[in-house]
């Protein structure tokens, strides 16, 4: 196996070197427009006109992509002066977000234009496709394709199965930007075919660009796959981060919650005023609705309700858009933003960057405090804001981790068998046909795939070929892979992709008709007409609920009840909970100012911290990495089990549903769950005491036994029929439905229970059990903070009350939910005998 | 008379089922045989239970869909004219079902059964001191859980001189009548829904959930 040389760069080149390895009139134009050149293109650009694969990790507004281009259109000009320019398209540039492609061709039109003043000429073309590329558009570029593409990865799963092919076969570089954003998820999996797919004809130069992602190696490898080289450059000390970790109050414990609202809108109002444009994160769409509504009520007599605004995913197209539009002009003092805002697009001048709680992992405070400043110059500012306790020492050990450099670790997703199915019906549509040799072997040269056991591989070819009498073939493999003539071309094309399709509905205001943005299908399933709730930060009341539709109307100034979005909880990084146990340990002997210096905070806040763990260590004791605290605590006629678990709500979720069906099957009893980022409870009934022993014999089960327990307990639930729909989709088992008539689950429950009936280990279903248990539930760091605890000294406490460690994990911000084993018919049952009916 | 937990309305000596939409998989990009088999079981095990000679089938057979299905469409049929003596009354989408099974069931537009007028339910009936049954609008009733998730279940609507039943097929979205103001059957159009006795089934038990006026108090009172 060749040993893959993954280099990290430092810059060695001078700007003179630079010059000199330029057209002359392209190195005049540079010189004159942006007089040097920044750190990320001193280093990648010369590798770049080497040839060589580079992977550029450095903030936004470091001129990364231009580093990318430079190269690229250098070599076009040079063609084109010794008259060797052909019409092909020369280089490829992919990015994940369409607007980011608008952008990307904007500034590329106008470095072309800007060049025209030092070498006129037209000829050098760009061309934009994706999914908002019209027909017109798209027939042009085929008979004249244009020089460098830009696109998106469903755009081009999409043209490497149409006739657009024959003008990829021919690349020189391939650009990839916003890698860290496609890394560790399906969609970049996809991608990663896609691309060495295209280099099966003719192999290129790849080009990736990434915002702060660790470790760097890994997305490397991510680029370049298995068998080829790559050189780093990391560039992300460059930008000055300016990140504080604040509290809204000085005692948690002992403000009610109404004063700690009060603090948080007096604290927004505050920055708002003080800075140019602030941006507001918060964890929920619902939040930042939330918040928004609630900031312009207090800011009423001070700002203009239009200057404070939300972006998230859920609203429309055209309110995105507009709300984006106003950022540039800079029209906005407040943005609220769930997650939407954290890529790429420019959005014009930030000053500060506030999260409210915590964003979970240092990656994401990183990404998120970069929106703000924007160009390398300016010092990106960014404040985590708490609303309780343990959320204020979780953001000051994030922010510790910041200024230290260290970042939380990226997992490249490997394996996923929907995806290569997929795939291998695109490859298999294709104007060319490939052997099924070339096909592994293309699988194969991509590090998403390079480990995937033989056997998946053929598990996947004998589901797309039918093999099952459930689901009906998709290929055939003679001499050559083609399309089963049941699967037809455009049913691949409208498939493509991995966002499951989850039913939207629409929001329509009934005054003119309007789109206002649109909601879950599960929420809507909860609405009645005379609810009133808040989208696009304004409150609306519901007049009509029909087909796929929600109607509405403008509603007064009551207190409205916010959509909640389903599934949006960020979970707490592995990493950071293991250093918030460190913290612990070592904490309870020291003077508040002794935690102040350690964790970089103001001393009037250490405060509350060192009381915090006092408290804690003087009722019970602090669970740390010395001591494993359950606690038992009795309330009626229920016993509460409390483990103090500090290892992210992943694996407690894993955690907490092994040990409930254990208890439950042992004790033929109905067991409650909740768990969070700190740890998991177990009610039970109470006539069942767990004894010492019963609950050290569950926290030393064997490795195996866990995984096979934890597998039993996500077959039964909505959640695995959820999961399967969307890989079934994924894998064209099922076609995507967009028709709000139905519902879909009943669709993927009966194929479900046919294939668990005829073939249980189908690669579908294998998928969807890894997809819940190593994405969603993390058993691995589950299984790792198992041997964590039993290392440790166990402390089994029955208590009259819990301790204030434990109140957070039962009411916390970040409380989980609450459910029932047997879900469907319990609660029908349940609510049967509540109405008093039986 | 009886209500079954699949969604059927147990008579005398006859079985009586709404909505069986069959090929409704087709438009979702399913498989069929295997659903529509599971239905064919349903109603046969039914016909077995209960030692029933007749099964009226309350319109919409067929789903919309082109010519792939009528093959296995035929097969369902012949399985069950083996059987029992087939009634169908037609519903809104069985067009052109005369051409498929003309010869083994008795189409018609009302089949009346003792004291039961069945009807697929889109175009009105006249009582008529009878009790009308109908289809055609499947009702169903969505609950919410503690996890703010819902779950959908199927239910019968019984009124003073008329029965609605909800859809034999299970993939069947079907109407909220908790959320639904607006109901398609004539019938059904002239009651106040309120008035309804809801019977609410999860598949394996049937739940007198009692007038539909009262539960949307409760429900109110729990919130």
């Amino acid at each position: 196996m060749k040993r893959v040389a993954i280099k990290r760069i430092e810059p060695t080149y001078t700007d003179k070197d630079i010059y000199k390895m330029l057209d002359e009139d392209v190195a005049l134009w540079f010189k004159t427009t942006y007089r040097s050149f920044t750190p990320p293109q001193k280093i990648a650009i010369p590798e770049i006109i080497e040839k060589k694969n580079v992977l550029i990790s450095s903030p936004t507004g470091s001129g990364k992509t231009l580093s990318a281009f430079l190269g690229v259109v250098d070599e076009l000009i040079k063609l084109h002066k010794q008259k060797k320019l052909e019409k092909k398209i020369y280089a490829l540039y992919v990015s994940p977000l369409r607007a980011l492609n608008n952008d990307i061709n904007k500034n590329l039109i106008e470095v072309l234009e800007s060049l025209k003043r030092f070498y006129p000429t037209d000829d050098i073309k760009i061309g934009v496709w994706t999914g908002d590329t019209t027909q017109s558009e798209r027939d042009k570029m085929r008979r004249n394709p244009p020089h460098i593409l830009i696109t998106t990865p469903e755009s081009l799963t999409i043209m490497l199965s149409s006739s657009m092919l024959k003008h990829l076969k021919d690349l020189e570089w391939v650009i990839i930007d916003e890698i860290h954003a496609l890394a560790d998820n399906k969609r970049g999996a996809l991608l990663s075919l896609s691309i060495e797919r295209l280099a099966h004809f003719k192999d290129f130069v790849r080009i990736g660009l990434s915002a702060t992602i660790h470790p760097l190696e890994e997305v490397a490898r991510y680029l370049i796959g298995p068998n080829r080289d790559c050189l780093v450059a990391d560039v992300t000390y460059s930008k000055q981060f300016e990140v504080d970790s604040e509290s809204v109050v000085e005692d948690f414990v002992n403000d009610p919650s109404e004063e700690i609202y009060v603090k948080l809108m007096s604290y927004l109002s505050k920055q708002v005023l003080k800075h140019k444009t602030t941006l507001i994160f918060t964890n929920t769409r619902s939040g930042a609705e939330a918040l928004a509504y609630r900031l312009k009520q207090w800011m009423k007599n001070k700002l203009p309700p239009e200057a404070i605004d939300v972006h998230h995913s859920s609203l429309s197209r055209a309110k995105r858009l507009e709300v984006e539009e106003r950022m540039k002009r800079g029209e906005l003092k407040a943005i609220f933003s769930s997650t939407s805002l954290e890529l790429g697009i420019d959005i014009g001048y930030i000053d500060l960057v506030i999260m409210i709680n915590s964003p979970k992992s240092v990656a994401k405070a990183v990404q998120r405090i970069g929106r703000a400043g924007h160009r390398l110059h300016e010092v990106s500012r960014g404040i985590l804001l708490a609303l309780d306790t343990d959320t204020f020492i979780e953001n000051s050990i994030i922010v510790k981790d910041i200024r230290e450099k260290h970042y939380d670790k990226t997992k490249i997703v490997k394996n996923p068998l929907d995806v290569l199915a997929q795939h291998i019906i695109g490859m298999a549509a294709q104007d060319e046909k490939f052997t099924l040799e070339e096909i592994r072997k293309i699988v194969y040269n991509t590090y998403t795939f390079s480990e995937l056991p033989k056997e998946q591989f053929n598990k996947v070819i004998g589901y797309l070929t039918g093999s099952s009498p459930i689901l009906r073939p998709k290929i055939i493999v003679d001499d050559v892979v083609r399309l089963h003539p049941a699967m037809k071309k455009f049913q691949f094309f409208r498939g493509v992709g991995t966002i499951p399709s989850e039913v939207k509905i629409d929001v329509v205001l009934v005054e003119g008709n309007k789109v206002l943005g649109s909601l879950d299908e599960r929420f809507v399933e909860k609405l009645t007409p005379g609810d009133v709730f808040v989208i696009a930060s304004k409150p609306y009341k519901v007049v009509k609920i029909w087909g796929g539709t929600v109607f509405v109307k403008k509603a007064s100034e009551k207190e409205p009840q916010v959509p909640a979005w389903v599934s949006e909880v960020l979970p707490l990084g592995y990493e950071v909970a293991l250093e918030i146990e460190e913290f612990r340990t070592i904490a309870q002997d020291m003077s508040p100012e002794e935690i102040a210096i350690l964790l970089q905070i103001y001393p009037k806040y250490a405060k509350q911290i060192h009381e915090y763990i006092k408290n804690q260590s003087h009722y019970i004791l602090v669970p740390d990495q010395r001591n494993f605290l359950v606690e038992r605590y009795l309330e009626e006629d229920k016993y509460f089990y409390i483990f103090h678990s500090v290892a992210g709500r992943r694996a407690n979720e894993a955690l907490v549903k092994v040990f409930a069906s254990i208890i439950g099957r042992k004790y033929g009893t109905d067991v409650k769950m909740v768990f969070n980022d700190y740890g998991f409870v177990i009610v039970t009934p109470s006539d069942i005491l767990l004894s010492e022993t019963e609950i050290y014999q569950m926290l030393n089960i064997s490795d195996d036994e866990f995984i096979s327990i934890l597998r039993e307990t996500v077959r039964h639930t909505e959640r695995f029929k959820l999961r399967f729909r969307h890989i079934a989709e994924r894998a064209f088992a099922i076609t995507k439905v967009k028709d709000p008539r139905f519902g879909l689950m009943g669709v993927a429950s009966s194929l479900l229970e046919n294939l668990f009936e005829y073939d249980p280990e189908h690669p579908l279903i294998e998928e969807t059990y890894n997809e819940i248990i190593n994405h969603d539930l993390r058993v691995e760091e589950a299984l790792d903070y198992l041997k964590k605890i039993r290392k440790r000294a166990l402390h089994y406490v029955p208590v009259d009350i819990y301790s204030p460690f434990a109140f957070n994990i039962l009411y916390g911000m970040n409380s989980g939910d609450v459910f029932n084993i047997r879900e469907r018919r319990e609660l029908l049952k349940e609510l049967y005998k509540k109405l008093s009916l039986k | 008379m009886k209500y079954h937990p699949w969604g059927a309305l147990i008579l005398e000596d006859a079985i009586v089922a709404a909505d069986l939409h069959l090929g409704l998989e087709l438009s979702l990009g399913l498989p069929l045989e295997l659903h529509t088999k599971k239905i064919l079981n349903r109603l046969q095990t039914l016909i077995n239970e209960y030692n029933a000679s007749k099964l009226i089938l309350a319109g919409d057979v067929k789903d919309d869909f082109g010519t792939q299905f009528l093959g296995p469409l035929k097969y369902f049929f012949k399985e069950l004219f083996k059987e029992v003596d087939l009634i169908v009354t037609k519903g809104n989408h069985d067009n052109y079902i005369e051409a498929i099974i003309g010869d083994m069931a008795e189409i018609v537009d009302i089949y009346t059964y003792g004291n039961y007028k069945i009807t697929h339910g889109h175009l009105y009936v006249e009582p008529e001191g009878k009790t009308v049954v109908i289809g055609n609008d499947h009702p169903a009733i969505t609950f919410k859980t503690q996890t703010g998730g819902a779950r959908r279940y199927r239910c019968f609507l019984e009124f003073d001189d008329l029965i609605v039943l909800p859809s034999f097929n299970w993939l069947s979205p079907g109407n909220d009548v908790l959320r639904t103001f607006y109901f398609s059957s004539p019938n059904l159009k002239k009651k106040d829904i309120n008035d309804a006795n809801v019977y609410i089934t999860d598949d394996e038990t049937i739940y007198p959930f009692g007038k539909l006026g009262d539960l949307r108090l409760k429900l109110n009172e729990l919130k």
